[in-house]
């Protein structure tokens, strides 16, 4: 104690708690009423994807990947939680940006962060142009999708909901691997390519080459099918409730059936 | 030595450090020549001075000097990496070290004024007359930002305006995202005032007065927080900065640099793809079974503990428990008199690099990754590792130490078709010496002809081990159809590993399972002899 005694004596500043340093608090306060901190990580993060995409040549489904790894990089680097990828997505974005790959983009910011009980509400109806990739690779929890304008929805799912309130372009859920798609309206061609799991239901028509080259889960169409049904597939349900052309004859595997007098009939 | 010199210098410099909690440059040297400078090579890290400037300045400003540029240390930019880094975020801006210099001189700057409340840095600008616009812009900023007097400054209009725009920018936030915005806007506001000279005190500090061995260690860093592509552009601009004739930097005081630098060539540095690859292959070990061991080692002697060594043979209580460079001691192990050599056996690592497999130079190949983690944990433990790398064609590299052929070698994109040549593969074979030998067969199993791979690892003499990466493309289901094939018609002595995502590649055991090693096994399975 003696030793501690003087040592204090001999270094009276030895002990400062910044909690009783009044003089930084007011240094503190004069910096924050001069700087006026403009920094919007969001709108930078826009910048900086418009930078970067822009040096992206061409648009093919691995353009797509790259941008989901771009995505998830930004989600880390500027820590975004789930509420941010909203508004980066729904306010942010579209005043910049009228669609594209953003889909993919905004896959990989929330793959890391969503939660299974999370659910993440997505507008497109601000976008001028379609959107490519939204829910690619989702992993778990609840994307609610409001609009019309999304092709390549839920490609490479794996697990957890999609609900679209609206209509689909092409190539929902393909190479699919879990989860469940719901769609209140429509869907374009290629439903379901590649699908290797999980269940997508579509309330209204699917458009042509439903289940190509399918390897499992389950398709379910409310409405009409279109031509070309089953083209290669291989494993798997496909349940069409309304009318369908033809169901492809290279089909390997998996089964097909259709709403007759008021069961379901295998075709 | 120059003894009133040092009574006048000393106890300013004793007090800087102890205002800043001691940072670890401890010496103090004057120069011969009018600067002021911090060389960041050597385990210890010195501060030297010019002469004049003890001359011109009093003690007060001479301390507010020692505290910012200790405070460089302490604060910003503290490390080689974050200055690599600003500088490559300021992209095609022109006088990028000007620019990146002056940044940091700010943030460094509030530090001391609002966090730590050391106002001496003031006081050294006061006893040095504003020379040119940006330094007269900056004394303003500072003046209004903290109420401090710079030397009683005024500004035209235009560089007003200026000063709203600085205080819009928030320097205190260090955070990576915030720098990278900040400094890019910093730029914006001053960028045109440069073409007056600066008459401050301060070092200005350019990539090229760095050593090697900063630089290399800083492009590991980096390389493991940025994407293949990001990183080779970071490199290529590192190397051009390192090679290019035109940036001699001028200091701030006028003068000569203490140290000019002398050009410095990485050669890593120019193969950027290969380095980063190199560089995260650094974070997974694999588990390599050796084939007998007759004995044990034991820890001989303390040495130097560097990045590539084993963390089990660190040595806590040499290095006061910690890993640091330059502090951080090891084991040297050595065998007891009967210890038998640990026979790991060399490699060859076959590695598919046909269009189906990943672009290395476009995504992150785990395929490339895997094979760089394969090879650097053979070379480690000794062996020497051969590759052959197929898809139309086998490209072959015989068994070496030679690092960096390997790693070449196993980097190569052919990107045709998937034809592993068997009468090569087995020429390649009978062409090496007698003894055990380990092959590595990394695919996405979309091989052609599969029926001559598959009958001729059947009778292969040595370890065999397959790794199966997950393509997660339409050809998937007929590629696990291929990989069913290897396990369903392989010994049961093959092991085989399936990779889907990077975590997956620390699970890669040769001659052993992870599970086996590790207690738990989900990803691989071994076919038990």
């Amino acid at each position: 104690m003696e030793a501690i005694r003087k040592l204090l004596e001999k270094n009276r500043d030895l002990v400062q708690f910044s909690s009783v340093d009044l003089g930084k608090k007011k240094r503190i306060q004069r910096y924050d009423q001069v700087i006026e901190d403009t920094f919007d990580k969001l709108e930078d993060i826009t910048t900086e994807y418009l930078a970067w995409v822009a040096k992206m040549p061409g648009w093919r489904l691995e353009a797509g990947e790259k941008v989901f790894i771009y995505g998830k990089k930004i989600a880390e680097e500027y820590g975004l939680n789930l509420n941010e990828v909203a508004r980066l997505f729904n306010e942010t974005l579209p005043k910049r940006l009228r669609g594209a790959l953003l889909g993919f983009l905004v896959s990989g910011t929330y793959n890391e962060i969503i939660r299974e009980d999370d659910s993440l509400l997505l507008d497109l109806s601000r976008y001028g142009g379609t959107v490519s990739g939204l829910g690619y690779r989702h992993p778990r929890g609840r994307l609610e999708i409001i609009g019309n304008r999304t092709y390549y929805l839920g490609v490479s799912m794996k697990g957890g909901e999609i609900l679209l309130r609206g209509s689909a372009g092409n190539h929902v859920g393909m190479s699919m691997e879990g989860g469940q798609i719901f769609i209140e309206g429509n869907t374009g061609n290629w439903t379901g390519q590649l699908m290797r799991g999980g269940v997508i239901r579509i309330k209204g028509d699917a458009g042509h080459i439903i289940g190509k080259k399918m390897m499992g889960g389950e398709i379910l169409i409310e409405g009409n099918g279109g031509w070309w049904v089953a083209d290669g597939m291989r494993r798997g349900i496909i349940r069409i409730k309304g009318l369908c052309g033809s169901v492809d004859e290279e089909r390997y595997g998996g089964e097909i059936f259709q709403w007759q007098g008021g069961q379901w009939k295998l075709v | 030595m120059d003894a009133p010199w040092f009574d006048k210098i000393q106890p300013i410099f004793k007090q800087a450090r102890k205002d800043l909690y001691y940072p670890p440059i401890v010496k103090v040297e004057p120069a011969q020549i009018e600067t002021m400078e911090i060389t960041f090579s050597g385990p210890k890290y010195r501060l030297l001075v010019g002469r004049e400037i003890t001359e011109k300045f009093s003690s007060q400003a001479l301390l507010g000097i020692f505290h910012h540029e200790l405070n460089h240390w302490v604060k910003h930019p503290y490390d080689v990496r974050t200055v690599i880094l600003e500088y490559c975020w300021l992209g095609e801006t022109t006088e990028k070290d000007e620019i990146r210099n002056l940044f940091d001189d700010v943030i460094v700057n509030l530090d001391l004024l609002i966090n730590k409340g050391l106002r001496e840095v003031a006081q050294a600008y006061r006893e040095l007359p504003a020379a040119s616009k940006v330094d007269r812009l900056l004394r303003a900023f500072y003046s209004r930002v903290t109420g401090i007097d710079f030397g009683g400054v005024t500004l035209e209009a235009e560089l007003q305006e200026r000063i709203h725009s600085l205080s819009t920018i928030d320097f205190l936030d260090l955070s990576n995202v915030r720098l990278k915005n900040h400094i890019r806007r910093f730029a914006k506001v001053i960028g045109d005032l440069l073409d007056e000279k600066s008459e401050l005190p301060f070092i200005c500090v350019a990539l090229r007065d760095f050593g090697a061995e900063n630089i290399t260690r800083a492009m590991e860093s980096i390389a493991g927080e940025v994407l293949p592509q990001e990183y080779q552009r970071i490199a290529a601009e590192v190397v051009e900065v390192l090679n290019s004739d035109k940036l001699s930097v001028e200091r701030r005081s006028g003068g000569p640099g203490i140290s000019p630098g002398e050009k410095l060539r990485i050669s890593y540095l120019e193969r950027p793809d290969i380095s980063w690859y190199r560089t995260r292959a650094r974070r997974y070990s694999v588990s390599i079974e050796s084939l007998i061991k007759q004995g044990s080692l034991y820890p001989d002697q303390i040495t130097d503990f560097e990045l590539d060594d084993s963390i089990d043979t660190f040595n806590p209580i040499e290095s006061y428990g910690k890993v640091l460079p330059s502090l951080a001691k090891k084991h040297e192990l050595k065998e007891f008199e009967r210890y038998g050599e640990i026979s790991v056996p060399d490699a060859v690592i076959i590695i598919d690099s046909s269009g189906s497999m990943p672009n290395p130079e476009e995504v992150v190949s785990y395929a490339v990754l895997g094979g760089f983690s394969l090879a650097r944990n053979y070379l480690a433990l000794g062996a020497r590792v051969g590759v052959i790398n197929f898809s139309n064609s086998n490209l072959e590299l015989v068994p070496t130490r030679n690092r960096q052929r390997v790693y070449e070698t196993l980097k190569i994109y052919q990107g045709h078709g998937t034809t592993l040549h068997i009468d090569d593969l087995d020429q390649y074979v009978r062409s090496m010496d007698a003894g055990g030998r380990d092959y590595i067969l990394i695919t996405d199993a979309g091989i052609e002809n599969m029926g001559e791979v598959v009958d001729y690892f059947s009778e292969v003499k040595g370890r065999l081990t397959i790794i199966w990466l997950k393509s997660g493309t339409e050809f998937e289901e007929q590629f696990r159809e291929n990989y069913q094939l290897f396990r369903e018609r392989l010994p049961g002595s093959v092991t085989f590993a399936e990779v889907a995502h990077e975590k997956d590649i620390p699970r890669i055991a040769v001659g052993k399972t992870f599970g086996e090693v590790y207690g738990s096994d989900q990803e691989i399975i071994r076919k038990e002899s």
